[in-house]
């Protein structure tokens, strides 16, 4: 009933147990997957004063993420590929990784997201917040929400 | 790979999207629906001063919640019976709906709960909350979310 479905990751190992659903999935219902992957900005407190005129190292933090994060989403290619799924993966800077998700779940057409909670609670939830959460506010597919 | 999903309703028109996408995807997956109806306890207010002794009244208003509750399981179920697909409703009391969710989640063994959300943002989540948020929160399995 699904036909293409956008993964989001960020490697944790929460993140993995989604990816092996999100592949059953995808394969009982003859989906295809694009593999997400969200890159923040550098924060800002790098171009603070000390570090102003060092671009250098903020070229190499924005590499070094970015192949992380094509790191991840190739795993996630592999094990798609192993179970016959076709996949596409997607690296994106956005500002938060929740806008990110939404924005690529319309641009890519998907109509599921399958993604991961770290379910915290109580206080670390109103402080940290959930990225689950938010693409739930703010998506216009089903989320599909592992624990 | 889903083979026991519990949708939860509340009777609102929201949760209509929810069921028609449950039974399609409990078709595919070949699985049974457990159709899951909370009954909240009646507010306390109700048993306070003017209305003490007016025992009647609350049992007559329990009385309608509970066939309300039962229409709207029915519907469920026959819907779900015109696709062949098992259903079977439970109609419960609990003291808010999410612990009604996940504990019937849990003790009936299902392995999906499948549900709507209405999606309030910014105030509006924080002072009415979102059921669905908790659930997740709260639930050992996967929770399925439509808007």
């Amino acid at each position: 009933m699904f036909k293409h479905i956008l993964i989001p990751t960020d490697g944790s190992a929460i993140a993995a147990k989604a990816v092996t659903a999100g592949i059953a999935l995808a394969k009982q219902s003859g989906a295809r997957i694009t593999g997400f992957y969200a890159v923040e900005p550098v924060p800002a407190h790098l171009y603070g004063e000390g570090y102003v005129a060092d671009k250098r190292i903020v070229a190499e933090f924005e590499k070094r993420q970015r192949a992380s994060a094509r790191k991840h989403v190739a795993a996630l290619g592999r094990e798609a590929h192993k179970a016959g799924v076709p996949f596409d993966a997607v690296v994106q800077t956005s500002r938060t990784p929740y806008e990110g998700i939404v924005a690529a779940t319309q641009k890519k057409n998907c109509d599921l997201v399958l993604m991961a909670s770290h379910g915290r609670r109580g206080l670390a939830r109103l402080a940290i917040g959930s990225v689950t959460d938010k693409v739930i506010q703010l998506s216009k597919v089903p989320v599909l929400v592992y624990r | 790979m889903f083979k026991h999903i519990l949708i939860p309703t509340d009777g609102s028109p929201l949760c209509a999207k929810a069921i028609a996408a449950g039974i399609a995807l409990a078709k595919e997956s070949g699985a049974r629906i457990t159709a899951y109806h909370v009954l909240e306890a009646v507010p306390a207010r109700l048993y306070a001063f003017p209305y003490r002794g007016e025992e009647e009244a609350i049992a007559e208003f329990e009385q309608r919640r509970k066939d309300a509750a039962r229409k709207h399981v029915a519907d469920i179920a026959r819907a779900a019976r015109k696709q062949g697909v098992p259903l079977e409703p439970v109609v419960q009391t609990a003291r808010t709906p999410y612990e009604g969710i996940v504990r019937a989640a849990h003790d009936l063994a299902c392995d999906l709960i499948l549900m709507s959300s209405h999606g309030r943002r910014g105030l509006a989540r924080l002072t009415v909350g979102s059921v669905t948020d908790k659930v997740i929160q709260l639930s050992k399995i996967p929770v399925l979310v439509y808007r």
